[in-house]
């Protein structure tokens, strides 16, 4: 067995989604790694690729909340005109706004969960203000609704960064003799369409344990393309992938 | 309508207050000296942690402003480092004036005392008393933050990290106030070893360093980005110093990315070394005051986990 400082944990996106986002399930999982290394004597890696997938990913999200908010808070103001307060009678505005908005995404989409959750704050924070004793006018209103968003991104930024920064990073080298290995694999030509991403991601890493003459393992949570084919991936490039619950088995 | 922006005051009291406190890190230039006491000569070791000149706050700034006014090529017939060096000092002095407790703790420097004992106080003090202004003027700051988003152009992204880089010079500024607890408290129980005295000094500072420099990394960044931002809309000296709107045009966003992810960057380097016992404690100023708002955080995360 290869001593555990010799072996190099990397982890993909599903993994460092579920660290920073993921519920309790999730965290349990990936939280294993974190459990293992006060136990064994190995450093965790992850590539450029992962944390660009996971970054442009918040990136998209906390862009969708910004422009949705402040084309909302435009609008309720332009509505409002010289009418200073905030008023239940204002619900109606918000309910047509949204129902709009809503009508250009379907049902299932992220979008559109995103904008029904900030539907749902509004409406809510409305009826809070509204039932206080000294009701905020508009720009108070408008401005601490804001932030209340603004703190929300933040936190996750926030937990996206610390988690992260846990990680050392590998370079986005990669042996094209490897990626052409597994792009030409007709096992593996679903996820080569629909993720190119993960097969970058396994050139990365198989380039990584080339040149650090590490035994890498990847750590994922992605059944369907990458814990699956794992055997296959193995024989292929010799990278094993693992889900992080049973990394400790290969430790010595 | 009425502009949002034009509800709050012109000159940002949190960014004099930032500058307060690099004037009083820059005094912290420990040296160990010899000196006979008594009638038999004797001689013993005594630390003095102020740099034999004053450090010059003006020229700290005014260095800073030039460097960054040249980074970003600000050649408007408006603007000199000496006409934006006395604004300035104007609001500064104003700021000092609105903040009496401050400019007693950094008046105070100026009696020249040797005594370590008074040193370690007068640096301990003024950064506690700005890491407490910083903490209670977070909420004004935020809403003045989210008015100029709401009336700008400009990524919803950067104001988060806008928010955390906040928050987390508060946190340095009180691990500073920790680190130089704990060394005052060293270098009494060591303070007849000269030895044991240079390696606590030599332990600190090489903390101290790592910690300036990130620090700096991360000021000079962000306030590059804030500089060019203002210097693109603003159309007199005034406007640098105000919350005015601010838009990008075609021409500016390749240079805004360059800075934004800079600043990005420098952030993410800077949130994971500062000592967490105090970044845990002070990430609680983002929590949110609404009932509404409880589960959105929960409800977000879900979405961007199933995304894509």
């Amino acid at each position: 067995m290869v001593k555990a400082k010799k072996i190099a944990v990397c982890i993909d996106s599903s993994l460092l989604l579920a660290e920073v986002f993921g519920n309790e399930t999730h965290s349990s999982r990936s939280g294993n790694i974190e459990k293992l290394e006060k136990i064994f004597p190995f450093k965790k890696y992850m590539s450029e690729t992962v944390k660009k997938e996971v970054e442009n990913r918040l990136k998209v999200i906390i862009c969708l909340i910004g422009d949705v908010s402040k084309e909302f808070i435009s609008d309720y103001r332009a509505f409002k005109g010289v009418n200073p307060k905030i008023l239940l009678s204002d619900l109606p505005f918000i309910e047509s706004f949204f129902k709009n908005l809503k009508s250009k995404y379907p049902v299932n989409k992220s979008e559109r969960q995103i904008i029904e959750n900030i539907e749902s704050v509004l409406v809510n924070y409305l009826i809070e203000n509204s039932h206080k004793k000294n009701p905020p006018n508009i720009p108070a209103f408008v401005v601490s609704a804001m932030v209340e968003f603004n703190k929300i991104s933040s936190k996750i930024q926030f937990d996206f960064l610390t988690k992260s920064g846990g990680y050392k990073i590998l370079p986005k080298i990669v042996n094209p003799a490897t990626c052409q290995k597994l792009r030409g694999e007709p096992k593996l030509q679903k996820t080569v369409q629909r993720k190119p991403d993960d097969i970058q991601i396994l050139c990365e890493v198989e380039a990584f344990q080339q040149s650090s003459e590490k035994k890498c393992l990847l750590a994922t949570l992605d059944h369907k393309d990458m814990l699956n084919n794992s055997s296959l991936i193995e024989s292929l490039i010799g990278i094993k992938c693992l889900d992080p619950l049973y990394l400790a088995n290969e430790f010595p | 309508m009425k502009v949002l922006t034009s509800s709050f005051e012109s000159y940002d009291k949190h960014e004099y207050a930032k500058s307060a406190v690099l004037y009083v890190l820059n005094h912290f230039k420990p040296n160990l000296h010899k000196k006979s006491f008594g009638k038999h000569y004797q001689k013993k070791t005594t630390i003095d942690l102020f740099p034999d000149e004053q450090p010059d706050l003006f020229k700290l700034i005014s260095s800073e402003i030039d460097h960054i006014a040249k980074t970003v090529g600000l050649n408007a017939d408006w603007f000199s480092t000496d006409e934006y060096m006395k604004l300035w000092k104007k609001n500064f002095t104003q700021f000092l004036g609105e903040n009496i407790e401050i400019q007693e703790s950094l008046d105070s420097f100026e009696s020249n005392s040797d005594d370590v004992n008074a040193q370690f106080e007068m640096i301990i003090d003024s950064l506690s008393r700005l890491s407490l202004l910083l903490k209670t003027s977070y909420d004004e700051w935020h809403q003045k933050s989210m008015a100029e988003f709401l009336e700008s152009d400009l990524p919803f992204e950067l104001y988060n990290l806008y928010n955390l880089s906040y928050i987390e010079k508060i946190s340095v500024i009180r691990s500073q106030v920790g680190d130089l607890m704990r060394l005052r408290n060293m270098l009494h129980l060591v303070r007849s070893n000269d030895k044991k005295i240079k390696s606590e000094l030599a332990k600190f500072e090489q903390r101290n360093y790592a910690t300036s420099q990130l620090l700096t990394s991360v000021s000079r960044s962000e306030l590059t980005l804030k500089f060019y931002l203002r210097s693109k809309n603003a159309q007199s000296l005034d406007d640098l110093f105000k919350t005015i709107p601010l838009k990008l045009d075609v021409n500016s966003d390749k240079q805004f990315n360059v800075y934004f992810n800079s600043f990005r960057d420098n952030l993410s380097v800077f949130t994971n070394f500062v000592d967490r016992k105090y970044l845990y404690e002070d990430i609680a100023l983002n929590s949110s005051n609404s009932e509404s708002f409880v589960d959105f955080d929960e409800k977000l995360r879900t979405v961007i986990l199933k995304h894509g």
